[in-house]
């Protein structure tokens, strides 16, 4: 489709094996109230129905670097989950 | 949808280190890019909020803002995209143009000695009115204007041909005379015949070739030698109003009955203009003279085009209007307040005419005078060439300014604006007066024939020529894409190859630390073992002094023990010789 190739946010990740990827970000936010940051990204996997795998990490800055840590929390990840259901019903 | 984004801002991110696994989910193809989209215009939105809070500071402000206005168009254009497939080729340019204006008349002056526009400017500067206009067709542009009747003492309101704003008619009954219906003014075109400009300009390539620039000839250099030429015939601007009338017209000095020189003939901003958009595709090229040529060629068939599709008559020297024309051709030039209306068609941008650009540059200080003096020439075509190349967005400052003419010997073509000094060759003109009658003005004693042929071989040349050149167009635009499309993986494999760098210098900068530390603690180890040994050796020595001593010491005794012996020894053969016991020889 070629709007989707107008612009492609990348992000290089480095795994916990010392690997690094290129990953293409599909959204990138901060929720105000909690001051949380997270990415969904993905490396285009699709399934057999056409499906595309995305992956949700929280974003620790603390440090400085940016770190990818995962969602444990329950009622978090429904709200990041919340955020990908609207978003995917915009348009 | 605008519950979520209240609550949630979205954010930059281009690296990050996984330090814990991420949690997957699925989207089905259309959930997935309604995702994406709506990030990507959030990020395009947030940049284009950006530029209204930059600072412009320095003489190159204005630079900077071209720079920005065109940048800000590329983003609006994809924003657009997003939700539309009509956005015209050309919208960049044009929106470019409409920002640059915007923003300049915005800039104001900050406490930091910057330029700022603020976004308190946002809504008048991004509005969708803006964007639309932005948006039109070129050929809604180009449309001739609607013959409306003018009646100059009603209220009636008369559109003008882009159809934009109600211009009230004129009323004022000092500064505009009033007009007999039906009575004619003839107004004379006081523009130059292409002819003059074509031999002006030939004189001014053979002049440059003699002077060596035509070995290393480019379109700046072309574009000073047709300045200097239409200097030579002194192409009259837009700015200037030609007036003429006849007994009905009290003076002829009088400005308020003006002809609209973009109707009506070639003005220096109109050559510049196709001359500008000829160059468009040679500037994307390593330019030959021939090319060069081809340009100038093109670009005055635009000329003798425009005024021939907007004219009754192919070629009209002089041209002559009713006073209802001349009435419309008032309220397509000034709007209600007066103002003069630019010009925004037929060409990918509108130039700033001389008034908006010393406007402009009043507003950010800059002397011109005193930037030709204290920057030296050289540096003010060097200016001029930025300004093209951020897209044809104008020049800062203008052409006449920078350019000083190459050849004073060419004889300059006195004119004023009443009659003109070269031969009239009058055609018939049939211009419908209000009642709709036609009038017939002038009877010509020269049959126009081969002029109306020359026009219809210029219109197949030039159609050609258009053909050809959409083509490069097209196949440059192309090339520029994959070009962009090229450099951008190009830059994404640079910047992961300069993070995987970054990464190995670190790990490598970690293992020389940690090397560093081991080869300071073995030296200490082997400090302190030399130490040891050291001490071992002299606790060594020691002993082998010591004995040394007691083996001597030893000696001795035994040396005595023997030099005992032997006395005893001695002693007891005589004891023994008188029969008593060893002991009793111990007695003394």
């Amino acid at each position: 489709m070629e709007n989707q190739e107008i612009e492609k946010k990348m992000m290089s990740i480095v795994a916990e094996d010392g690997s690094i990827e290129e990953v293409e970000v599909i959204l990138a936010f901060e929720f105000k109230d909690t001051k949380k940051e997270y990415v969904i990204y993905t490396k285009n996997e699709k399934d057999e129905n056409d499906n595309i795998t995305v992956y949700v990490s929280n974003v620790d800055r603390s440090s400085g670097e940016p770190k990818l840590l995962g969602v444990d929390d329950e009622e978090e990840w429904n709200r990041v989950k919340d955020v990908l259901r609207e978003l995917s019903k915009s348009e | 949808m605008a519950d979520i984004e209240e609550n949630i801002v979205y954010s930059d991110i281009d690296h990050g280190e996984v330090l814990e696994p991420s949690r997957s989910i699925k989207f089905k193809p259309s959930s997935y890019d309604s995702i994406r989209s709506s990030f990507l215009k959030g990020r395009l939105e947030s940049a284009r909020n950006n530029a209204l809070t930059r600072e412009y500071s320095g003489e190159n402000a204005q630079e900077k803002v071209a720079r920005v206005a065109e940048k800000i168009a590329k983003l609006e254009e994809k924003i657009l995209i997003l939700s539309r497939d009509d956005v015209p080729e050309d919208y960049v340019s044009r929106r470019a143009i409409k920002l640059r204006k915007d923003m300049i008349s915005n800039l104001r002056y900050h406490s930091n000695g910057a330029y700022v526009i603020g976004l308190d400017k946002k809504e008048e500067i991004f509005s969708d009115e803006a964007v639309e206009e932005a948006m039109a067709s070129q050929e809604t542009d180009v449309t001739p204007a609607v013959e409306t009747p003018y009646n100059p003492d009603s209220s009636d309101v008369v559109s003008n041909e882009e159809q934009e704003v109600v211009v009230p008619p004129v009323t004022d009954p000092v500064t505009t005379p009033p007009v007999e219906e039906g009575t004619d003014i003839d107004v004379v075109q006081s523009g130059v015949e292409r002819q003059e400009i074509e031999d002006a300009i030939n004189s001014s390539f053979e002049a440059a070739e003699k002077s060596g620039e035509g070995e290393a000839i480019g379109t700046d250099v072309i574009r000073d030698v047709i300045d200097t030429a239409m200097d030579q015939v002194d192409v009259p601007t837009d700015e200037v109003h030609e007036v003429i009338g006849d007994t009905d017209v009290p003076s002829g000095d009088d400005p308020q009955v003006a002809t609209e020189r973009e109707d009506d003939g070639v003005s220096r901003d109109v050559i510049r203009d196709v001359i500008d958009t000829a160059f468009q595709g040679v500037d994307e090229q390593q330019p030959s003279k021939e090319d060069i040529r081809s340009a100038v060629e093109e670009a005055f068939q635009n000329v003798s085009q425009d005024a021939a599709t907007t004219e009754a008559s192919p070629v009209v020297p002089e041209d002559r209007v009713s006073t209802s024309d001349a009435g419309q051709v008032h309220s397509r030039l000034y709007d209600e307040n007066g103002n003069r209306r630019v010009r925004r068609k037929k060409y990918n941008y509108t130039p700033m005419t001389d008034a908006e650009i010393r406007e402009a540059q009043i507003k950010l200080g800059f002397d011109e005078h005193g930037n030709l003096i204290d920057n030296g020439a050289n540096s003010v075509p060097q200016k001029a060439t930025k300004a093209r190349v951020v897209g044809d967005l104008g020049s800062i400052p203008s052409f006449r300014d920078a350019f000083v003419p190459a050849n004073h010997n060419i004889e300059k073509t006195e004119r004023n604006s009443v009659v003109t000094d070269t031969p009239v060759r009058e055609v018939p003109v049939v211009t419908p007066d209000r009642t709709g009658d036609e009038v017939k003005h002038v009877v010509t004693e020269e049959p126009v024939k081969d002029d109306a042929a020359r026009t219809l071989d210029d219109y197949a040349a030039l159609k050609a020529r258009i053909l050809d050149l959409v083509q490069k167009r097209d196949a440059t635009h192309q090339r520029s894409v994959d070009a962009q499309r090229v450099a951008q993986e190009s830059a994404r494999e640079a910047q992961a190859a300069r993070r995987k760098l970054e990464m190995s210098q670190a790990s490598y900068q970690d293992r020389m630390k940690k090397l560093a530390d081991y080869v300071v603690s073995l030296e200490a180890t082997v400090a302190e073992n030399v130490r040891q040994t050291e001490a071992a050796e002299e606790e060594t020595r020691k002993n082998r002094d010591f004995v040394a001593l007691q083996n001597e010491a030893a000696a001795k005794n035994d040396q005595i023990i023997g030099e005992i012996d032997s006395m005893i020894g001695d002693v007891q053969t005589p004891q023994d010789s008188f029969g008593g016991d060893a002991v009793g020889g111990m007695r003394r």
